[in-house]
């Protein structure tokens, strides 16, 4: 039998079954990484927010800190990623229990993380860190089995090209056809890229950037045209409609089951995708947040990717360590409710605490947030049988049950100072023969 | 009361009540040493004194031959420095005293000493009077005393070195540098707290130390308030001084005949910032509670560092650390601030137990960092009596059921607490009235 053609249109494209890898994995983590890691304030639209829409925030900050005629290109050769050691990056993915990686390879400032041919001297190879960044993350995590997702942003603000296919009107193609295009080539040949992060449509239709044209051979002739995932963000009004997983929007939290794949894309500094010299405690996600979110994320059929911002000279700063190490911690013991589960026929209940179910193999998770004052939990949804067993993950033993006398089941919860609950927050309840 | 210029007159000073009963405070480590911010703060000694291969191997790796040490100071912009946002930082970490370094052995004074010219925070870097903004956001935004470390010696002075080069025989460094500035540091910023540090191998009348202390105690603006410790010249330490330190991180684990002080960091490895530090170079909060509770149930008072960036942040795990043990303070705090020392300092039968009291309320505390699976805890040290004593967890406000063993000790019965009907985490205390 012949593999299926797909032929460039959202039609054909959007029938292509997503590789079963990517639900499986449910948790990833994004790298947001650039030149913007060098002034590392305000947020990564430092050059936007400076020479494109002149906030006087953002002016005032580079005539109090800068020489006059100093460019934004100046910044990169600040840019040197010297602590950049890769394989402690990806110890610290691996142990955060990540299973894939996004790195932005270019954001929109069109500095290239990997020696790009079309991006002379705007390149990681040529400026700044001397090194092929994308290339020795890439190595790095893949040795540990995770897969590597390349983010690339389709526009780049001020590049001489696309200002000019702007002024007329997209009917131009010069920029799409001398960088967009042969990046994304590149990038796939290059680095055989799991996941392509595709973000930067938003100003034009997906015909402009032929994004269909390039699906269709990464879907067909590409070297990783049979497990790569991408994700919506294609042209003007794609997101959320076409593509292989939507993320519809930054940090999308729909409140019930979404009937196609989708990602939870999020930042562990809520102010900012990348690093920020001046962040402090009140915008850093909470380690009980972070749970929370991935929890939901998951039991709404969603995949979560939390974003951290490293420095210019290639660290992840403590906090975000701590972070991820302490979401590896809650994955080691309830990672089982969460990699390669599915919803549920019920993804949620809350009354005296906030329940989000998952399922895998006929056995349900019921993961709750708050531990009940009484003791008992109280699950509505799931109908017990004779058979029926309960235990909590990272517990030895069966829990004591009975059914509810108006519906659901009763579970009496282990009575253990939480100093010894196997986790602080967000304990999972494995209920097996139950329907 | 006068005080003579020498060890037997001054340390017969009573040290003000304020210090023993502040028992917690915070220090910050801030300087030139925190551009590389690589390593430790010692980095210019390192690199250029002891060469040691990885602090020569940065410097040929990252900047251009020929650049000097001199020439970080550029790069110390502090341009996010906000001494108000500091000082809230502070308050809320349950300190009770912050100890800044006014200058480190690096020479960089933070305020515009004029015995430091183009070597200083107003002339260079900063260009700011970073000491005062420091003092005056203290004093008006938060409740802590304002302490000021600061270094005798300078590793690079020429004045220095050419007294040492004369064993000290000479004294033309500190006539010049050390004593003028100190003298302007109490005048300009009556600090309640002087941390001493750095005596360079010489004895203490080579830098006229007790002549100093003598108008310290006499005659100075902060006479009646000022704390001083004991690193002022060779052979002081642990032995002359307001308190004694004795050595950095010390922490004996018993009871002192003396004031001391543990002064500790988080950052395992460095006083100064690191940015290559890891998580796993951090002190966890158990670990930092722990700290805080052996050495007050000691006699001790923790000085916990911190050290900020180049640019003058405090960096957000340092933050997390201060807030967390506020938090831990706000339900504990009666078990440290103006207690005492108890008759035990710790369980001999129960680990991770130690006592202090409030005597004149007839009360001990017992804090404990493991909370016991049986939900049971035995105390071996307190003995207690029927229809006297009490035993109460504190942040839960409830009467605990205890029992008497023999021959000494009693058992109490903790409450049954869900995840969050805990009153704190980490470490926990129990108020035992009327024990003896």
């Amino acid at each position: 039998l012949a593999p299926r053609r797909f032929t460039p249109d959202w039609q054909s494209l959007d029938s292509r079954p997503l590789p079963s890898w990517f639900d499986e994995a449910k948790f990833g983590v994004f790298v947001h990484w650039g030149v913007f890691s060098v002034p590392a304030w305000g947020s990564e639209w430092f050059w936007w927010h400076w020479q494109g829409d002149r906030m006087p925030a953002y002016q005032r900050f580079m005539t109090e800190n800068y020489p006059p005629g100093f460019s934004y290109a100046d910044f990169a050769p600040q840019f040197t990623a010297r602590f950049f050691h890769p394989d402690q990056w990806a110890e610290l993915f691996q142990a955060a229990g990540a299973k894939y990686v996004v790195l932005t390879t270019k954001h929109h400032e069109g500095f290239t993380n990997w020696p790009s041919p079309v991006s002379w001297n705007w390149n990681s190879k040529d400026v700044g860190p001397h090194r092929d960044l994308v290339g020795e993350l890439g190595a790095a995590v893949r040795k540990r089995n995770i897969r590597y997702g390349l983010y690339h942003s389709l526009l780049e603000w001020f590049h001489p090209l696309y200002l000019l296919d702007k002024k007329n009107g997209f009917k131009t193609q010069h920029f799409v056809r001398a960088k967009t295009m042969p990046e994304l080539y590149d990038l796939v040949n290059s680095y055989k890229p799991d996941l392509i992060w595709s973000d930067g449509e938003w100003e034009c239709p997906d015909t402009y950037w032929n994004s269909t044209s390039f699906l269709a051979w990464l879907y067909n002739d590409s070297p990783v045209k049979d497990e790569v995932i991408v994700n919506d963000r294609w042209g003007q009004n794609c997101s959320c409609h076409h593509g292989g997983y939507y993320n519809c929007q930054d940090k999308y939290k729909p409140q019930s089951l979404p009937d196609h794949k989708w990602e939870m894309c999020t930042s562990m500094d809520r102010a900012s995708w990348g690093y920020r010299k001046d962040m402090t405690m009140s915008t850093i996600a909470k380690e009980n947040e972070i749970i929370e979110e991935l929890v939901q994320t998951v039991s709404l059929g969603g995949n979560y990717l939390l974003n951290i911002g490293p420095t210019k000279d290639g660290l992840i700063v403590p906090i975000f360590q701590e972070r991820l190490l302490a979401v590896g911690k809650w994955l080691q013991i309830n990672g089982e409710a969460i990699y390669a589960s599915k919803p549920w026929r019920v993804q949620s209940e809350k009354n005296k605490t906030v329940v989000w179910y998952t399922t895998k193999n006929a056995t349900v998770y019921a993961t709750f947030l708050y531990w009940p004052e009484n003791g008992i939990v109280n699950l509505k949804s799931p109908k017990t049988t004779s058979a029926t067993k309960i235990t909590m993950l990272g517990l030895e033993g069966d829990l004591s049950w009975t059914q509810d006398p108006l519906e659901g089941v009763l579970i009496s919860l282990p009575q253990l100072p939480p100093t010894v609950l196997p986790v602080e927050f967000a304990w999972t309840l494995k209920l097996t023969k139950v329907n | 009361l006068s005080y003579d210029p020498t060890w037997e007159s001054l340390d017969r000073r009573p040290l003000p009540a304020w210090f023993d009963q502040a028992k917690f405070g915070i220090f910050i480590h801030w300087g030139v040493f925190s551009v590389p911010s690589f390593g430790s703060e010692w980095f210019w000694w390192y690199w250029q004194k002891e060469k040691k291969p990885q602090f020569v191997d940065f410097m040929n790796n990252n900047y251009a031959p020929g650049f000097k040490y001199e020439d970080f100071v550029v790069l110390f912009t502090a341009k996010y420095f906000n001494a108000n946002q500091w000082a809230d930082i502070l308050q809320a970490s349950g300190a009770k005293y912050v100890v800044f370094t006014s200058k480190h052995h690096e020479g960089f004074t933070m305020w515009g000493s004029d015995r430091s010219w183009n070597w200083n925070a107003v002339d260079e870097g900063p260009k700011r009077d970073i000491v005062k903004e420091l003092e005056v956001a203290v004093r008006n935004r938060t409740g802590l005393h304002f302490g000021l470390y600061y270094s005798l010696f300078e590793w690079f002075h020429p004045l220095f070195l050419e007294d040492q080069s004369s064993s000290f025989q000479k004294q033309r460094f500190p006539v010049s540098k050390t004593l003028p500035e100190l003298y302007e540091l109490v005048n300009r910023y009556q600090p309640e707290v002087l941390w001493s540090d750095g005596d360079g191998g010489a004895p203490d009348h080579y830098w006229n130390s007790t002549g100093f202390l003598a108008w310290l105690y006499n005659e100075s603006p902060v006479r009646k308030t000022v704390v001083t410790n004991d690193r002022w010249g060779v052979g002081s330490i642990c032995k002359h001084g307001g308190y004694y330190t004795c050595s950095d991180r010390y922490n004996p684990g018993y009871l002192l005949p003396h004031k001391w002080e543990n002064c500790m960091t988080i950052d395992k490895f460095s006083w100064g910032y690191r940015r290559e530090a890891e998580i796993s170079d951090y002190l966890t909060i158990e670990e930092l509670v722990k700290k805080l509770v052996e050495t007050v149930a000691c006699g001790g008072n923790l000085l916990m560092n911190i050290g900020p960036t180049g640019d003058g942040t405090i960096p957000v795990i340092f933050e997390e650390r201060l807030r967390q043990m506020g938090t831990w303070l706000k339900v504990n705090g009666e078990a440290i601030y103006e207690t005492h020392t108890w008759r035990s300092q710790n369980d001999t039968v129960t680990p991770d137990v130690w006592y202090t009291s409030k005597p004149e309320k007839k009360l001990v505390y017992a804090i404990f960092l493991k909370w016991p699976i049986s939900g049971k805890l035995f105390l071996g040290q307190p003995i207690g009596s029927l229809g006297e004593t009490e035993v109460e967890l504190l942040g839960h406000w409830q009467p605990l059921t205890w029992t008497s063993s023999q021959p000494s000790g009693i058992t109490v019965e903790l409450p049954l607490l869900s995840v969050h009907q805990m009153p704190c985490k980490w470490g926990w205390t129990l108020v035992l009235s009327n024990v003896i």
